[in-house]
């Protein structure tokens, strides 16, 4: 019985797990696949492996945009967004989670309020703001908005609240103050929540469209998922392209998850949070 | 080293808990202090006060004569061992030893130099390269204690330091403790609310009972002279027994424990003059469980409720027996020696030693 039941599970897990990969297979086999192929083999099982390899579609990407430029963009204003919000989260959470000031609980029911609001109920308004500040066309405009996140906060408020006390205690004790206790002490025990949060923020803004849309015009500063547009935008629409350019997009993200994926795994357990 | 002194310190916490009600405590330089009471007496606020991890709400915590309530836990120069030790997992044992004097700026050889003295005075030489999670509880807790040594502090807190620690380790790292603080002679406050702990390892004892301090004194002092009836019940393993009391002057006797035993008047009120004010008013007597014995007078009738073998001695639980039935009197216990010859339900003599008597008002105080 105990085997019976074993092999349902796994057959379903396994059934899960080949409909999720199996996009991914066809986008992959899509972009090797010479765009007559894609279209002929398209709404039939032979989709899922390539007529015929060949790197033809990968080459017109870099011939139709400048795809470097692009992943540079996103590398670089995620990489900011990431690290300089890992940064200012943490020490939010930290500050909420364990030091005493006036207002603070008052402040954190305000920050877990603003969880509920999605950006695209404040774009406009902040691209009013941004326009007036003269921002439009930057980095900076795809950045600062996005550097203080009431999740990560939020995450990072609920490992530090279950880490052991004593431990920050022992450190006051033993000479460090408010902020050396923080890098010492917390930091190098709270890998995992750093992890959890620094992947989940990196593959929430990889895919950013609407708010770079609105805020940018020159190709110099869009990011990669803009760039994508344009091949739905620009005759002739070749499907072998757009596989290709979103393999290349997909893999970033992939090569991160797998990098932290013991400790993401860890995070996400010890911080409790659900999908 | 250093001197420590709670002054009219009161602490009242966020949700209104007062923790401590006026707390005025001496500690003399290189004395070992321990504080002890039950759960929720105030024993670790005391000590997280004189650290500095919580403010005070009234009155001033002095090291050395200096007020310190404004300063940092960093500031203070003081120690601190936790009840889970509190190590940094991440961190080797030598590096635990050394954050300390990091924090300090000492030059790396000076860093070397005291890490390797405190470990061999610990016995962790072998374990520096090791990390908490791969030591044992003991291994821990030397850690711990090295770490709050390697520095040097002026003032050591140990807040409930054995209470993680199975029975026979602990006893063992009790005599270090003790060992160790004698021969360091640093100025040492002790939490615990293990009588046993306290007895063994202070040279004075502070009781503390619902945030005031009770009693304090030297433990032998603190056991045979108990101020009042929670010190009395509270130290010794049973505690005191205590029962009613009356100087009944008609018939010239002191009735113990409602018609148990009886003693002359006369011969209490030599010993005790001041106990001639309590002449027939109800008053609570104290005995601690060895001053029974099966071999002296007076004695009286009791029924044995249960006996607990303890090897060289036992303890014998008992009820008022016939004569004294109906008088409510709570269960006593005696400590005895001897060949054991009481059988649960069956009754039998025992008598006092009325010199050991302590007597306490109504309100549970001392008064002889």
């Amino acid at each position: 019985m105990g085997y019976v039941k074993a092999f349902l599970i796994y057959l379903s897990l396994l059934l899960i797990g080949l409909l999720f990969i199996t996009p991914i297979v066809f986008m992959i086999s899509g972009s090797l696949t010479p765009d007559a192929g894609v279209f002929a083999q398209a709404g039939g099982w032979d989709a899922l492996w390539s007529a015929g390899v060949s790197l033809d579609n990968y080459r017109d990407v870099f011939a139709r945009v400048d795809f470097m430029g692009y992943l540079f963009n996103s590398l670089f204003i995620n990489g900011m967004i990431v690290g300089v919000g890992l940064l200012v989260n943490s020490l939010a959470g930290y500050a909420f989670a364990r030091l005493q000031w006036y207002g603070r609980n008052l402040l954190f029911k305000l920050v877990l309020a603003v969880l509920i609001i999605p950006l695209e109920a404040i774009a406009v308004p902040l691209f009013y703001m941004v326009s007036l500040f003269g921002w439009r066309d930057t980095y900076w405009v795809q950045i600062l908005p996005f550097i203080a996140n009431a999740f990560s906060i939020y995450l990072f408020y609920t490992f530090f609240i279950g880490m052991p006390r004593e431990m920050e205690e022992a450190a006051r004790i033993d000479g460090a103050g408010v902020l050396r206790t923080f890098y010492c002490i917390i930091v190098p025990n709270a890998k995992p929540v750093f992890a959890s949060v620094a992947v989940l923020t990196f593959l929430t803004q990889w895919g950013a469209f609407l708010w770079p849309l609105m805020v940018t015009s020159g190709e110099d500063v869009r990011p990669l998922p803009l760039a994508i547009a344009t091949f739905y935008s620009l005759p002739p629409l070749q499907w072998g392209d757009i596989f290709a350019f979103g393999v290349m997009m997909v893999t970033p993200i992939l090569v991160l998850f797998l990098l932290f994926q013991p400790w993401f795994v860890r995070g996400v357990v010890t911080s409790g949070i659900k999908g | 080293m250093a001197s420590v002194e709670y002054r009219h310190i009161s602490k009242v916490y966020t949700d209104d808990t007062r923790a401590l009600e006026d707390l005025n405590l001496q500690v003399e330089d290189g004395e070992m202090m321990v504080l002890v009471g039950p759960s929720g007496c105030g024993k670790s606020t005391a000590l997280r006060l004189l650290a500095g991890l919580d403010p005070v709400t009234e009155g001033q915590v002095l090291i050395d004569g200096k007020p310190v309530n404004e300063s940092p836990p960093q500031h203070r120069d003081i120690a601190m061992v936790f009840q889970n030790y509190a190590l940094y997992p991440h961190m080797t044992v030598r590096d635990n030893l050394e954050f300390p004097l990091r924090m300090m700026k000492l030059s790396r050889m000076e860093r070397t130099k005291q890490v390797e003295e405190t470990a061999y005075l610990l016995g962790l030489s072998e374990l520096l390269q090791r990390r908490p999670k791969e030591l044992s509880g003991g291994q821990c807790q030397r850690v711990a204690m090295g770490r709050a040594l390697v520095r040097k502090p002026k003032v050591f807190l140990m807040d409930e330091p054995l209470s993680n620690l199975d029975a026979k380790l602990r006893i063992q790292i009790r005599a270090e403790i003790a060992a160790l603080q004698k021969r360091l002679g640093v100025t040492t406050l002790y939490v615990t609310h293990d009588q046993v702990e306290a007895m063994t390892l202070g040279d004075r004892i502070a009781v503390l009972n619902g945030g005031r301090l009770q009693q304090v004194g030297r433990p032998q002092e603190l056991y045979d002279k108990p101020d009042n009836t929670f010190v009395a019940s509270f130290l010794g393993n049973p505690g005191m027994n205590i029962f009613s009391a009356r100087l009944n002057s008609e018939a010239a006797i002191v009735d113990l424990a409602d018609g148990g035993w009886q003693i002359p008047l006369e011969s209490l009120l030599a010993q005790k003059p001041q106990m001639k004010q309590y002449l027939d008013r109800p008053l609570m007597a104290g005995l601690r469980p060895e001053a029974f014995s099966t071999q002296i007078t007076p004695s009286a009738e009791v029924v044995v409720e249960a006996v607990e073998p303890l090897g060289h001695e036992r303890l014998v639980y008992f009820t008022p027996s016939d004569t004294m039935s109906g008088s409510g009197q709570e269960t006593l216990v005696a400590r005895l020696t001897g060949l054991p010859r009481e059988r649960v339900g069956e009754s039998f003599r025992v008598g006092l030693d009325p010199t050991r008597l302590c007597f306490f008002n109504k309100e549970g105080e001392v008064i002889a």
